[in-house]
């Protein structure tokens, strides 16, 4: 089986790099194909991309505090461009200071993302299927609407 | 002691030109130049007069020949891809770099209408394309199932998605209106964007199968090989003189025309890292190093009114505008007229020249500023060479206003340079000199470093 797409990249004018070179190495050695944006991605980067290479998921990061602004609407403007339907995760700091981790959880699932990943649950370490379970999810819901 | 010589011929719209070129021990001159009016219901005409004259001038009777035209609209292209800033925009790189005259560009599914419009286009050649590799799928597949159900016939490029390759194989050869080329993606990832390959399948359709429409059969019968299009092989050429570490510099070919005005440039770093001491970051297709832009409302002769526009002026410049979009063949009588055909080339160099350039937008983020880059930098121009028949008598100056709140990377102190003998696509089209000997040429008698020289 071809090796399953996915988009990374870190999201808005957030330009911390380590992490996401991180997450590019763990999931292209866990089996994945990962175009890696890099940082400073807008909304529409990543949506371009997925669509140029037919990824099924995007992953974005998010760790200067800013994730609300910038991810606002993205779940919309990805239906809106045909991407539909396609795993969005997030994770990082999402938020300044030190917020109840349930109530972020909630607030970014809720903006759309199916999984969010904040302190203490960014430790890389059953991400990798999890994603891939994600991945067959969509896959089985969209040859049922076929 | 090696001696060759190579004629190399251009049949333009309005004029053919023609050149001997002789190498001497790994030195290369220009030994003969001639034009002739381009006959229109004869393009070959002109052409093979050219070249029986310049044979005879020939020391030996082998000269090396070769030939190029852009008569009768050269190559007309369609470009289809997906994502504007990716697939899309790629296709329609490679259909300049091929020397093709874009005359559309599509993204995304294309509709009936679409179809319609690339009917009454009739292209030569449509390149479609998109996804990269073991990418996205769905677009090409049905854009190819929307082209095979159109009344649409022409060449077809296929230079998507590899994992597509057969299934639209499939689809567009079930029925007769296509001729099918399968090339390797333009995009095998998504920040690995290769044309070459369906650059030289381009010319090679050119070659075998558009030109017969374009009445060069006959001089291609006489002089025995097969014409390819001036741009591609300007643009060829560019790439061929410019893969040598001695001659690094970054620089613009401006072919300024009656009609239209073409930009070639050569930028070893198209994108930028900083702008005054601030971050830029790139977006979508990375930028190729070598590209081509045509500017359509751009001329001397036919679009000079457009030009005139730009140009603050009231002491008759619009009247002269007029009298040469009316006497396309027109040539400056008196001081004058010369004054008005300074202004308008250098107006055609500015504007085409800003057209090419890329553009800075801010971003602003809680970091402070930054910029978002679109397009190529071309700040770090050294020489802008004027060619086509106006550089044998205008002189130019360029003059950018850059936009304030949007930064225009324009060059930032190019020395312009003139193709005084309009030599450059008779150089381009000869093959049979090598790369190093044509660089050294170029950059030693064209383009050599003195200040206007
Ligand atoms: C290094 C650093 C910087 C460097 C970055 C250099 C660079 N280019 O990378 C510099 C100095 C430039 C910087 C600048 C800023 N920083 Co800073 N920075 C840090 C620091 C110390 C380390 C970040 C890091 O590399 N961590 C190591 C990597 C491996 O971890 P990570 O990034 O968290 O990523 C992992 C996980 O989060 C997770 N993960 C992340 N995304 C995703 C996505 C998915 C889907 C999944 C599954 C997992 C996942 O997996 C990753 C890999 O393990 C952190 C503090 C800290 N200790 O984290 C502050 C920190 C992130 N910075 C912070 C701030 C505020 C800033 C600035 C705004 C400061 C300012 N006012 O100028 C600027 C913002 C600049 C900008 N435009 O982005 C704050 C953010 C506060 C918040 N969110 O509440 C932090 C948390 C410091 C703090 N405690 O205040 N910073």
């Amino acid at each position: 089986m071809d090796k399953m797409q996915v988009v990374l990249g870190v999201i808005g004018s957030d330009c911390h790099a380590v992490g996401n070179k991180i997450l590019d190495r763990f999931f292209s050695d866990n089996g994945y194909s990962v175009t890696n944006l890099g940082v400073m991605v807008s909304q529409d980067e990543f949506i371009d991309a997925a669509i140029e290479t037919g990824a099924e998921a995007i992953l974005v990061s998010s760790l200067y505090g800013h994730a609300e602004i910038d991810c606002e609407g993205f779940r919309e403007r990805c239906i809106e461009r045909g991407l539909d339907p396609i795993v969005l995760y997030i994770g990082g700091n999402l938020v300044v200071g030190k917020n109840d981790r349930a109530i972020v959880e909630k607030q970014f699932l809720d903006m759309g993302f199916d999984r969010v990943f904040v302190p203490p649950n960014t430790e890389l370490i059953d991400q990798a299927e999890i994603l891939q379970e994600d991945i067959l999810k969509n896959r089985d819901l969209s040859t049922r609407a076929i | 002691m090696s001696f060759s010589e190579h004629i190399g011929i251009d049949i333009g719209s309005t004029f053919t030109k023609g050149a001997l070129f002789t190498v001497h021990d790994d030195h290369l001159e220009l030994t003969e130049r001639l034009e002739y009016p381009t006959d229109r219901g004869d393009v070959s005409a002109a052409c093979v007069s050219i070249f029986h004259r310049l044979s005879e001038s020939a020391q030996g009777d082998s000269p090396e020949i070769a030939f190029s035209s852009s008569a009768h609209g050269g190559l007309n292209m369609v470009a289809i891809g997906i994502v504007p800033r990716y697939t899309e925009k790629l296709a329609r790189e490679a259909a300049l770099s091929a020397g093709a005259k874009l005359c559309g560009s599509f993204g995304y599914y294309l509709t009936e209408e679409d179809c319609r419009t690339i009917e009454n286009i009739n292209p030569d050649i449509i390149l479609l394309t998109g996804g990269t590799d073991g990418g996205n799928m769905e677009y090409v597949l049905k854009n190819a199932h929307m082209l095979s159900q159109s009344e649409i016939s022409s060449v077809v490029v296929y230079a998507g998605n590899r994992s597509a390759k057969s299934e639209v194989e499939k689809i567009l050869s079930s029925s007769e209106q296509f001729t099918l080329y399968m090339c390797e993606n333009i995009l095998p990832q998504i920040d690995e964007p290769s044309i070459k390959e369906v650059r030289s399948v381009i010319k090679e359709v050119f070659m075998n199968q558009i030109m017969k429409g374009k009445g060069l059969s006959r001089a291609r019968d006489i002089l025995g090989c097969e014409p390819i299009p001036t741009p591609g092989s300007l643009f060829s050429f560019i790439e061929r003189i410019s893969t040598f570490d001695e001659y690094e510099h970054d620089w613009a070919l401006v072919d300024i025309g009656g009609a239209t005005t073409d930009c070639y440039s050569v930028v070893k770093e198209p994108l930028r890292s900083l702008y005054d001491g601030v971050p830029v970051f790139g977006s979508g297709v990375k930028e190729l190093q070598i590209t081509r832009s045509v500017e359509g409302d751009i001329g001397l002769r036919l679009n000079s009114l457009n030009l005139c526009e730009l140009i603050d002026d009231d002491t008759g410049l619009k009247d002269y505008a007029e009298l040469v979009t009316e006497h396309i063949e027109h040539i400056p009588q008196n001081a004058e007229q010369h004054r008005f055909e300074n202004l308008l080339a250098s107006s055609a160099l500015s504007l085409a020249v800003k057209r090419h350039s890329g553009l800075l937008s801010p971003i602003y983020s809680v970091d402070g500023q930054f910029y978002r880059q679109l397009g190529k930098d071309l700040s770090t121009i050294e020489f802008l060479l004027v060619s086509g028949g106006v550089a044998r008598r205008a002189e130019m100056e360029v003059f950018f206003d850059t936009g304030k709140k949007q930064i225009r990377l324009v060059p930032d102190s190019p020395v312009i340079k003139f193709d005084k003998d309009y030599q450059l696509p008779l150089l381009s089209v000869i093959q049979g000199v090598s790369d190093k000997v044509l660089a050294e040429y170029f950059w030693n008698q064209i383009l050599s470093k003195e200040k206007g020289a």
